[in-house]
Formats: C-alpha cells, sequence, structure tokens
C-alpha cells in the first residue's frame, strides 16, 4: 500500500500516521512511505481557494507516484483527502478531463493512467480486525467507547462504506468490538463535527455552536473514549472540549483509531502513538486499558 | 526553466479543450425542494437565512455569477450531509464549491478568505502541504485560537520532527519544484480550463 | 407471369388533390389490374376490391391509400373475403408519406408511382401464409392468494371456468388481512379490512371450480397462450383436512416466532393458525422453526398432525395465467437516520395497523411498544424509501402511502381524541374523490407540515424529528412520543421469483411490465399471462380489484375460445440449417432450440424482429412477412427509375414506432422532398450490414435509420438495440461507406417534429455533399 499523509495529522497529531506505521510494521505488511507525494489541498480546496484543475492536477501526479511505485493501493489516514482522491479518479475517468490533466503534467513529466484504488486506513484495520485482537497486549473490555467517523467518509462516496449503513456506520464501532470494547451510541452521533473548513477561518459561529452541540451529545453518554478516524475532526472535538470546560462539566480523551490500536498493540505512547499531543489527557485510560 | 515555460505555453495553448467543472444542471432540475437538506444541516441550524434547499433553488433559477457573489454561499460547512440525505441525488455543498471557486477567482470572496485561505494555499506552494505548523506563525483567526504556536514547535522538537512542516521528511526540492510547476500551470490567470 | 391488382384511394382529394390518380390509372394498367375510388375502406370501395379480385383471378393486391396502420386489418379481410391469402397484400402509403408531404403535385405523382411501384416489386415475392392455431385448455391458474388474486379467481370461477389459486403461504388473504382498517372515501370512516375479505376468503373455499393450493409454490412452467403445463411445489402438509382448529396444539408448542400476519408485533408458535378467518380454516407447521418435538402430536385429538409430511408435486394444464403475487413493504433499517430498529417507539405504518387493530398486540389500544403508554404526539414520516434514488431506494411513488397516513390519522383522532398528529410530507397524493378525505383530516386538526423528514433523534429519552417546513422555510425539531414511517411499497420476493420463472418481463423497478400502460394494463408482454394487484406496480386495493377483474376478463376472454390464431410473421429455418447455434444465442425471447441439431422456431416465443436472421452463417434463416427477398424488393423498388442528377434517401424505421411517428408528420402537413424514400422493417435489427450497402450500390446517396425510442425488439433493450446498431455502422464503414452518409437516430412517438427536422437535416446534408461518388458504391 501507498501511504498518503495528510497535513492536519501531520501537524496536528503525528502520533496517527506514526501509530499506523507502527501497526503495518508488527504485522510485517509491505508499505510504501513516499516523502515525493503533495497534499491532497483539500482542506484549502473545501475553502474554494483551489482551482479545481490545480487540485486534479497536483492528485493526478499523486495518484501517478503511486502507480509508478507499484504499489497502487492508495491509503490515506484523513478522510477528506480519500473524498478528494476519489473524487478526482472519477473526474479523471473522463477522457478529455484526463487528456487536459496529462498536458499539464507533461510538464513535469508525469502521466497519469488510473489503476489506482483508495482506501482510508481504518478500512486497513478493519479488514485485520481479528489479527490484530488476536495480538492485542491489552483488552477495551472496561472502555466505554463512542466513535465518530468523518463526514468526508461517510457521506461524500456514501454507498462506498465498509462496516454499516452510510447513515449509521459501524466501521469504528466493529474495530473497537473486536478489542471487547462496549459501545455507546448518542444522538448527534452522525453530525458534523463542527470543522467546517472555511469556517475555522472566517466565521466563528458555525465551528463553535455545531462541535458544542456534538460534544454535549456525545459527553451526555458519559464514554471512556471517542475514536475517531479524521485527525481535523479529533482536532475540534479533542479541543474544544478545552474551550468549553466550563459548559461540558466533563472531558473525554480522543483518540484516533489507528492510535488506539496501536496502543492496543503495545506502541510506546510517546514516540509512536505522541500522545503528548492530545489536548485531554489520554493518560488515565491507558491505565484502564492496561489494568486488565 | 526554458524548458518549463515552453511546457506552459503548451498547457496554455487555446487549441486544449475547455471544461466547466460545473454542477450538472440537468441534476439539479430533479430538485423536489422537499427540504430533507436543510432539515439535516448544520450550518442552518446556526444561521437562520442559509439553507441548502434555497441554494439549490437558486443555482436552478440564477446565473452563476449571482450565485457566486452571494454571501450564503460562505456559510455551508462542506459536511456533504446534504450529498448523503438528497432523495434525488443533487449535491448542494458541490455547487456551493463551484460557486466559491468562482467567487475566489473573481475576487468576490470575503476578505478574510483571501487573507486566510490563501496562506493555505501558499503553504502548498511553499511546502507542499496545505496545513503546516508554519501556518501558525500567522494569525488564522479561530484555527490559531485552538493552537498553541510555541508549544506545538516545542512539542516536535521534542520528538526529533522538523518544527515547522507537517512531515516527517519534507517533500524533497525536485518534488517541490514539480509540485509549483503543476501550480503555475493550473492557477495563473485564475485556473487554466475556466478560460477567462 | 402471376396477375396483380392495383387499387388506388382517392381519400375525397385527400390523395388525388396532390396526385394524378388518373395518370396513374393509366401507367399501371398497362400489366396490371387497376381500379380506384373515393374510399377504398368504405364497404363500397372493398366491394370493388373484392369483385375485381375474383373476377381477374388475381394472384396478388397492391393498394395504394393511407397508412397500413389505419385499414391494413380492413384490407386483409377482404382478400380473406375475396378467397386470396392477406398475406399477398401490399400497402403502399401514398397518404401520410406522399401526398400529405409533397409540394408539387408532378412530384407527388411521381414518388407515388416510384412507391407503387416499389410494392408491386415486393409483391413478387410475397408468400402465403397461414396462422398457428394452438388448442386451448378451459381452466387458469391464478398466482398469489391476495385481494387482487382472490378477486380474479372468483371472477373466472363464476363464469365456469376451472381455476387453480396457487398461494405460497398457508392462508389466502394477503396483505389486505394485515392492513386492518380500509378507508372509505364517501363516509370519511374507516372500515373493517376483515369483513369485506372475510366472505371473499370462504367463497373461495366454497366455489367447486375453484381449486385452493396453499402452502405453494410454481417450480416450472412451458407452453404457449391457450395451453400451458404448471408444476406446483407444494410444502409438507403436516397439519391435515381433519383439525377442527381447537388450537390445543399451539397452546403446548413451546417454540415461539415472529408473527409475520402481525407485522411481528406479536409472538406465534411453530404450529399456528394465521389469524381466526383464516382459509383453509386449519392449523397449520412452520417447519423451518419446528423442531418436531412431538407435543403437538400428543394433544391433538383428532389425529391430524403428521410432523414426517412430505413436500409434494402437482401438475396442471391451464390455458391462461393470473399473476397476482403482490408486494413487499420497504425495509425502514435501510434507512437508519429514522431509527427504526434502534429506537422502540419507531414503527412503521404496517405496525401501527397492527397496534389499533382489535385482534392486535394491545388488543386495539393504541399503545407505544416502549413503555405501553398511549402516545399523545404522534409524527408520521412519509416517503420513507420511496421518492428516493439513494441506493436500495424505491425511485418511485408508492401511492398509497399518503392515503395510509391519512386513514390512521382519522381514525386515531376519532377512537383516541386528544392525540396531536403532524404529518411530515413531501407532496399529498389523494387524487381524485380522495381529496375530500384529505380535507376531512385537515378540519380535524391533523397538522400537515410539507418537509421531508431528515432524521429522528432519541435525545434524554425523547424522540425528535428533524424537517425543514419548506413553506416557511423555518427547520423544526418536532418531538414525538411515536414516530410512523410511511414505507414504500416493493415488488414482493414472489413476484421476481415467478416473473423468473415465468419468463414476463418485468419494469426497472422489477414489478410486473404491463403490456401497455394505458390500453393494455392487465396484460403482460408475453401472450396469455396476465397481471393484477400490486405485481403491477404499487396501488390501492380498490384498483387491484379493478385490475383483477380486467385480468380475469382478459384471461376468460382466451380460455373461453376452442382455439387460438397466432400471426406467422415469424422467423424460420430452411433446410441449409448446419446446427451451428448461432441464432439461439442471439434470440433473447428463447424463441429458437436446437432440436435434432437443427435450429427449430417456436413462433409463438417469436416476435417477429428478425435480429437471426444474418446471424446465421449459412443463411438458412429467414423471416415471413420480410423475407431477404421481399427487404431486397423493397430496396430495389424505391431506388428504381432514379435520373442521373436525382438524390435518393432510405430511411428505414421500425414499424412500430418510427413508421407511426412518420405517419404524424404527414398528419400534421409537415413538407418532405420526395428524395427521401421510408422503407418499414419489422425491427431495425432486422438490417445488415449488406443491406445498407445494397442500397448505396443501387444509388442511394444516404441512409437514415430510426429506432423506436424505448422500442423492444427480439427482446433487447434499448441499449443494447443501441449498441447493435452502432456495431452495424461500424461494419458499414469498414466496407468503405463514407460515415457522413449514414444516419442513426432515436424515434420517439411524440416527438415526431424531431423526426422530421433530423430528416430534413440529413437529406440537406447529403444534397450539399452532391450524389455519392462512383467509387464508393462499387463493392
Amino acid at each position: 500500500m501507498y501511504l498518503f499523509k495528510s497535513c492536519v495529522a501531520g501537524t496536528f497529531y503525528p502520533g496517527i500516521e506514526r501509530s499506523f506505521r507502527f501497526i503495518l510494521n508488527s504485522l510485517n505488511v509491505d508499505y510504501f512511505d513516499d516523502p515525493n507525494q503533495s497534499s491532497c489541498t483539500g482542506f484549502a480546496g473545501h475553502c474554494g481557494v483551489v482551482p479545481p484543475e490545480a487540485n486534479l492536477s497536483l492528485n493526478a501526479r499523486n495518484l501517478a507516484l503511486a502507480y509508478n511505485s507499484g504499489y497502487t493501493n492508495v491509503v490515506c489516514t484523513c478522510p477528506t483527502s480519500y473524498a478528494n482522491l476519489k473524487e478526482c479518479i472519477g473526474e479523471l475517468n473522463d477522457v478529455r478531463t484526463r487528456a487536459a490533466i496529462n498536458d499539464v503534467l507533461k510538464a513535469v513529466n508525469y502521466e497519469y493512467k488510473g489503476g489506482v484504488t483508495v482506501y482510508h486506513a481504518a478500512e486497513v484495520l478493519y479488514s485485520l480486525k481479528e489479527i490484530l485482537a488476536e495480538r492485542a497486549k491489552f483488552s477495551l473490555s472496561e472502555v466505554n467507547i463512542a466513535t465518530h467517523h468523518g463526514c468526508h467518509y461517510t457521506k461524500v462516496f456514501y454507498d462506498e462504506v465498509t462496516g454499516g449503513l452510510w447513515e449509521y456506520p459501524t466501521l469504528l464501532d466493529e474495530i473497537c468490538a473486536a478489542f471487547s470494547a462496549t459501545l455507546v451510541d448518542y444522538s448527534e452521533r452522525s453530525s458534523c463535527c463542527g470543522l467546517g473548513f472555511s469556517h475555522l477561518i472566517d466565521v466563528d459561529e458555525y465551528t463553535e455552536s455545531t462541535s458544542f452541540r456534538k460534544l454535549e451529545s456525545v459527553l451526555a453518554e458519559e464514554p471512556d473514549l471517542i475514536v475517531t478516524m479524521c485527525a481535523g475532526c479529533q482536532l475540534i472535538l479533542d479541543r474544544f472540549q478545552r474551550q468549553f470546560e466550563d459548559r461540558l462539566n466533563r472531558v473525554v480523551p480522543v483518540l484516533n483509531v489507528s492510535q488506539l490500536v496501536a496502543l492496543l498493540l503495545g506502541a510506546d505512547k510517546s514516540r509512536d502513538a505522541c500522545l503528548q499531543f492530545a489536548t485531554i489527557d489520554v493518560a488515565p485510560l491507558i491505565e484502564k486499558m492496561e489494568a486488565v | 526553466m526554458n524548458q518549463e515555460k515552453e511546457s506552459e505555453i503548451e498547457a496554455l495553448n487555446p487549441e486544449s479543450p475547455t471544461f466547466e467543472f460545473l454542477y450538472k444542471k440537468e441534476n439539479l432540475i430533479k430538485c423536489l425542494q422537499c427540504g430533507r437538506c436543510t432539515a439535516g444541516c448544520p450550518a442552518a441550524k446556526v444561521f437562520e437565512d442559509y439553507s441548502p434547499r434555497e441554494i439549490v433553488r437558486r443555482a436552478q433559477e440564477c446565473s452563476e455569477e449571482e450565485l457566486a457573489k452571494d454571501p450564503l454561499i460562505w456559510l455551508c460547512g462542506q459536511c456533504y450531509t446534504c450529498n448523503s440525505r438528497c432523495p434525488r441525488n443533487n449535491t448542494p455543498a458541490s455547487i456551493i464549491l463551484d460557486a466559491r471557486n468562482k467567487a475566489f477567482k473573481e475576487g468576490w470572496a470575503p476578505d478574510k478568505i483571501y487573507k486566510n485561505a490563501s496562506l493555505l494555499f501558499q503553504s502548498l506552494e511553499s511546502n507542499g502541504v496545505t496545513v503546516s505548523p508554519e501556518l501558525f506563525e500567522h494569525d488564522l483567526g479561530l484555527l490559531s485560537k485552538l493552537v498553541d504556536h510555541n508549544k506545538l514547535t516545542t512539542l516536535r522538537a521534542e520528538l526529533g520532527l522538523p518544527p515547522l512542516n507537517a512531515r516527517d521528511i519534507p517533500v524533497p526540492t525536485k518534488a517541490l519544484n514539480e509540485i509549483r510547476t503543476i501550480l503555475k500551470l493550473t492557477c495563473n490567470k485564475g485556473g487554466l480550463l475556466n478560460d477567462h | 407471369m402471376s396477375k396483380f391488382g392495383v387499387f388506388l384511394c382517392r381519400c375525397d382529394g385527400n390523395i388525388s388533390d396532390s396526385i394524378d390518380i388518373d395518370r396513374l390509372d393509366k401507367d399501371f394498367k398497362r400489366t396490371n389490374v387497376v381500379d380506384s375510388d373515393q374510399h377504398l375502406c368504405s364497404l363500397q370501395g372493398q366491394q370493388k376490391i373484392k369483385k375485381s379480385i375474383r373476377k381477374h383471378n388475381l394472384d396478388g393486391v397492391v393498394i395504394g391509400a393511407c397508412s397500413p396502420n389505419n385499414h391494413g386489418k380492413t384490407f386483409r379481410g377482404c382478400m380473406r373475403d375475396a378467397g386470396l391469402n392477406p398475406y399477398l397484400l401490399e400497402i403502399t402509403n401514398i397518404r401520410e408519406q406522399c401526398s400529405w408531404v409533397t409540394d408539387d403535385r408532378k412530384s407527388a405523382t411521381k414518388k407515388a408511382r416510384d412507391l407503387v411501384n416499389a410494392s408491386l416489386q415486393r409483391l413478387e415475392h410475397a408468400e402465403s401464409l397461414s396462422d398457428f392455431r394452438v388448442d386451448v385448455t378451459n381452466a387458469t391458474l391464478v398466482i398469489g392468494g391476495g385481494i387482487a388474486g382472490i378477486t380474479a379467481a372468483l371472477a373466472l370461477a363464476e363464469n365456469g371456468v376451472k381455476t387453480y389459486l396457487v398461494e405460497k403461504e398457508p392462508s389466502i388473504g394477503g396483505n389486505t388481512v394485515r392492513v386492518g382498517k380500509v378507508f372509505s372515501p364517501h363516509k370519511m370512516v374507516e372500515e373493517c379490512a376483515m369483513c369485506s375479505l372475510s366472505p371473499l376468503m370462504n367463497d373461495v373455499y366454497e366455489n367447486h371450480k375453484i381449486e385452493l393450493l396453499t402452502d405453494a409454490e410454481i417450480a416450472n412452467i412451458n407452453g404457449t397462450a391457450g395451453h400451458f403445463n404448471v408444476d406446483v411445489k407444494i410444502k409438507p402438509q403436516s397439519v391435515s383436512e381433519r383439525c377442527t382448529s381447537c388450537g390445543e396444539c399451539a397452546a403446548v408448542c413451546p417454540i415461539e416466532v415472529p408473527d409475520w400476519w402481525n407485522a411481528n408485533t406479536r409472538k406465534r408458535k411453530a404450529i399456528y393458525k394465521p389469524f381466526p378467518q383464516a382459509v383453509p380454516d386449519r392449523y397449520t407447521i412452520d417447519v423451518e422453526h419446528c423442531v418436531k418435538c412431538g407435543q403437538c402430536t400428543k394433544v391433538c385429538k383428532s389425529d391430524a398432525i403428521v410432523l414426517e409430511a412430505e413436500p409434494s408435486l402437482r401438475k396442471i394444464e391451464v390455458g391462461a395465467i393470473v399473476v397476482a403475487t403482490g408486494h413487499d413493504e420497504f425495509d425502514p433499517s435501510l434507512r437508519p437516520e429514522y431509527g427504526y430498529g434502534r429506537f422502540k417507539d419507531v414503527v412503521t405504518q404496517l405496525e401501527l395497523a397492527r397496534i389499533i387493530g382489535v385482534n392486535g398486540p394491545t388488543n386495539g389500544e393504541l399503545l407505544r411498544p416502549s413503555d405501553g403508554k398511549p402516545p399523545k404526539r404522534i409524527v408520521m414520516i412519509q416517503c420513507v424509501g420511496s421518492r428516493d434514488e439513494k441506493p436500495h431506494g424505491l425511485p418511485y411513488c408508492s401511492s398509497v402511502c399518503c392515503m395510509v397516513a391519512l386513514k390512521h390519522a382519522n381514525y386515531i383522532t376519532d377512537y383516541f381524541p386528544g392525540t396531536d398528529i403532524t404529518v411530515l410530507y413531501t407532496d399529498i397524493r389523494a387524487p381524485g374523490i380522495y381529496e375530500n378525505y384529505y380535507r376531512h383530516v385537515q378540519e380535524k386538526g391533523v397538522k400537515f407540515i410539507r418537509g421531508r423528514a431528515s432524521d429522528v433523534k432519541l435525545k434524554g429519552g425523547k424522540l425528535y424529528v428533524s424537517a425543514e417546513d419548506t413553506l416557511r422555510g423555518q427547520c423544526l425539531e418536532l418531538d414525538a412520543d411515536l414516530v410512523v414511517l410511511s414505507t414504500g411499497i416493493k415488488p414482493s420476493h414472489g413476484t421476481i421469483q415467478v416473473g423468473e420463472t415465468l419468463g414476463i418481463e418485468l419494469s426497472d423497478d422489477l414489478f410486473v411490465k404491463e403490456k401497455h400502460p394505458k390500453l393494455e394494463g392487465a396484460s403482460t408482454n408475453t401472450k396469455g399471462i396476465y397481471v393484477c394487484g400490486t405485481a403491477q406496480g404499487p396501488k390501492d386495493i380498490t384498483y387491484s380489484v379493478l385490475q383483477a377483474d380486467a385480468a380475469a376478463l382478459e384471461a376468460l376472454s382466451l380460455v373461453g375460445q376452442d382455439y387460438v390464431l397466432i400471426e406467422p410473421l415469424s422467423a424460420f429455418v430452411k433446410d441449409s440449417c448446419n446446427g451451428c447455434g448461432m441464432c439461439v444465442r442471439q434470440c433473447k425471447n428463447n424463441a429458437i432450440k436446437m432440436v435434432d441439431r437443427r435450429a427449430t422456431v417456436d413462433p409463438m416465443l417469436c416476435t417477429g424482429g428478425g435480429a437471426c436472421v444474418h446471424v446465421c452463417p449459412t443463411a438458412a434463416l429467414d423471416l415471413h412477412g420480410c423475407t431477404e427477398a421481399q427487404l431486397e424488393a423493397s430496396i430495389r423498388g424505391v431506388l428504381a427509375g432514379k435520373s442521373e442528377k436525382e438524390i435518393r434517401n432510405i430511411a428505414f424505421l421500425d414499424t412500430k414506432i418510427g413508421y407511426a411517428a412518420a405517419d404524424n408528420i404527414g398528419a400534421a402537413r409537415l413538407r418532405y422532398p420526395p428524395s427521401i424514400r421510408i422503407i418499414s422493417v419489422p425491427s431495425v435489427l432486422r438490417l445488415a450490414p449488406q443491406h445498407i450497402e445494397l442500397a448505396f450500390q443501387l444509388g442511394a446517396d444516404g441512409v437514415f435509420i430510426g429506432q423506436g425510442f424505448e422500442a423492444e425488439s427480439c427482446g433487447e433493450n434499448f441499449e443494447s438495440v443501441e449498441t447493435r446498431l452502432n456495431d452495424l455502422s461500424k461494419q458499414v464503414v469498414q466496407r468503405g461507406i463514407d460515415p457522413t452518409r449514414l444516419k442513426i437516430y432515436r424515434v420517439y412517438i411524440p416527438h415526431f417534429v424531431g423526426l422530421h427536422k433530423r430528416l430534413m437535416q440529413f437529406d440537406d446534408k447529403i444534397k450539399e455533399t452532391g450524389e455519392i461518388e462512383e467509387e464508393l458504391t462499387t463493392p
């Protein structure tokens, strides 16, 4: 697999990708960690500042890099990259679009030829969940988990969701359940975390109000942990709990599913999972996990 | 450099096909105005005037220019709930994104977008990544409130990571040059394929 | 030398004003018997034709008149009456496709002459054909024992026809048993569905002309209209007719399973009686769940239980079949945003029907499932699964759910006053007199909000429904004690299965497709098989019953005959067949089979499109009514007498749609130049590259192919017809024909103006390009 790196994960939670690599390494899964790949542009793209042809050309180059490397299964840790790359593949299937974009790529000696499939890292963990559970050093049997799947995984390519239906995805739930976790439902389960792309840099009300509603709903069910599959969602759910601390009464740690699985396999809390980047302290939860 | 210039001329050749990366109007016509998008929309819960259903109606009725100039298009959070709920398979979020692209290109976007989103775009150009720790040397509004720049760079340095780059290994120079060439070819004059 | 008659119609000036009939009369008299009349279709005109046939002992007839679509049958009748085979008739369309579309009299007369000449050439190759005769079995089969099947079976039996009624469940009754109440748009009240249904069910049981086969499914079928052989598979009959319905067996049975007849709101035992009024009136064993513990056999006083019963096979013979296999409810758990299955107080309308049904889980009290308390606020969500193009959704309107919601709203406001009901709708569909009922329910204070619900959430133990009031532009979160989902209607599993077994055509949505949506709404595309009720599409009881009567009438008119005659316009096999089987694979109607290493066409299954003719490597296949010789003669005919500088373009149009659209051009008096010559073909699939090539060799300057939009041809759908046409055009181009001289167009009857425009454009373009160059026409 071709590991497609996320700029948001890399900036705020380097543990997400380090954990994913840790998991792949511990299972001896072959992957290619290519530094030449650019960002998918999705974060700026959803703000409307990246011309579609720039987005398509950069990602055609990224996909061509994967194709040329022989690692044609592109695995994203970020749902926005996942959706954006999939959307680009769709657009590039149009002959005229592909020809025009390949005209651009000629200038840098690339050609997009298709032949690449895009997955999310959580889908990889899902397919390996039984093997991973067998190798787990710890258990989640005493942990109540609420999941948040990320809108760009469930709502853009809604008919390609792994685990459950797009309106009630169970991808993360099934992975956690494999490690004996108890899953808790909450009313705003399928709602946006509040990130809102342009809202983070333009209008504050959207993010504040949406993330508060989300957090209020999930905390009401008193989980021990919130598991996500998106660094952006993690940023909002983790950091906004501090912003709303006085209104929410309690806080709950937030982990990416890669971090959680790596920790269960015995990854280093600091070097691999980089828990020091979390705003809400994860240590008490780890103790609970390790105690079992 | 010379070679690069030649390619640029080639790519901008008026003979190359032009496309509209716009939403498909034939899909819009099927809108039932049922309000399922608006009822599920987180932005509509926050902003009373905002309704994806109305955006679809406007997209059907008014010109692209009018829609792109409408300040309401900047209220969408791009969560795609509308996409996943529409019984007739419309995607208000994509219509909005197209309108935003047009607005940004034509100079109709809000000032804050030009200032802050352009920083993201510059980051893409200089580092090959959209978001990076380096960005937080600037004030990016709400996003900056969530990030303690000093703490972030310190933690990164402690881990042995480049403190200002999102990558463990920064994008190599050759690749960066490729990325820049692509951006130059596709972003000049507001875009290669949307001819203006 | 054959002797042909040419009869020309003046059509009271419609033809003779533009065409010099006297001149043609003179021209054709040299070699043929010729006559003309003001109205050949009148009794006098027909008499003239018949007399002439007899008097001159004619071998064949050409009639130059209006389109064969108008009076083709009439004129074939004349032939028969005069003792001449009706297939020795050629009708030349000199009205819709000549006098009405041509500007000047001279050109029109010339074109008419050419067309009649072409018909005469074709007539040289005409063959006498006789209709096929099938002896009819005076018995019918009705598949499905819901209200539609029951109605059809009773109608047939009451007309004295032996009728088999096959039902897969242990009792007849179907979904009507479960709906509980039916509404009356006249009296504004709800009536008991069972009170209407039960007497009909008893009639079925008592009618000695009906043989009821329950627990039974269709295993196999063969034969054709008038005579079908059907195998019926019958599940093990573990409880015999000796059963007295005392119920002691169920009391001791240890197994409990959800009760389908109560929409799974209750449990039943593995030995059970579906419902009190079940027909046949006896208990039954659900063999899937029975553990054969034998408790029931010990308590049965009438010795009616046989635990080791075997399934059986019943072979029956019938002349006609009525499909009444009904519908299933859309599974609302496929729309998890509405919380069905996660939240106890989210139910379907069918479950609500059971809750308020007197024999339901709460004995008719309106109590919600979670805590058994009466709900004060009810929100009904319309269009759950219907008008929904998302995965698993039903793109169509299920047509009854609005009325079901109104029915339950009205009933609840009558019997449980004080209950607050809100209906969230996309559009309320209450057609015709049903509007009265809608108004009545509005007047009673039921709230209607126009907006499709987005989701249902459970917060603090309470349900909230989010929707937009689209008429106000306001987002709402409605709290509810009970949420009722108006789930759509989809084809039942049985409908799809029976469709496959019987080989009848299904619609895109997998309902049984009716032959014609307006004119033949109870017939299928297979002769002798009819359809009614929700097997054909979503509809309410009223329309199901009406359609059932229509289907029964169609079946009756078939089985009431001694024999049926079938037009012989089917493919046939000549001696040169080498048994390669190419045609067998081509025929999507399964009309060709290999018998003793030789292809054999079943004329009953063949639809006469002719797609098979040119796949045969030994040219052993041909098509009655449009043989190779006839088709070639037509091509030669319309190109004959072409002068040096003249342009001629052939338009091949399929008979059903393309040709009819061309007639409409004439009827609208749109004009086109005489250079366009139309040849009717049963289907454009009849055309092979060599036909197009022949046309060019004989001097055609362009070839236009018009295929009816969405017309079925040889069992192939429109898309595959298009693919084949594209292949044809590729092959023709490979043979050196200039692609700009070939045009393929989709014809759509209501848009005949489009066909006209394309024909004109094509003709203009060919005229611009000039006459076809010599080297292209030589092979």
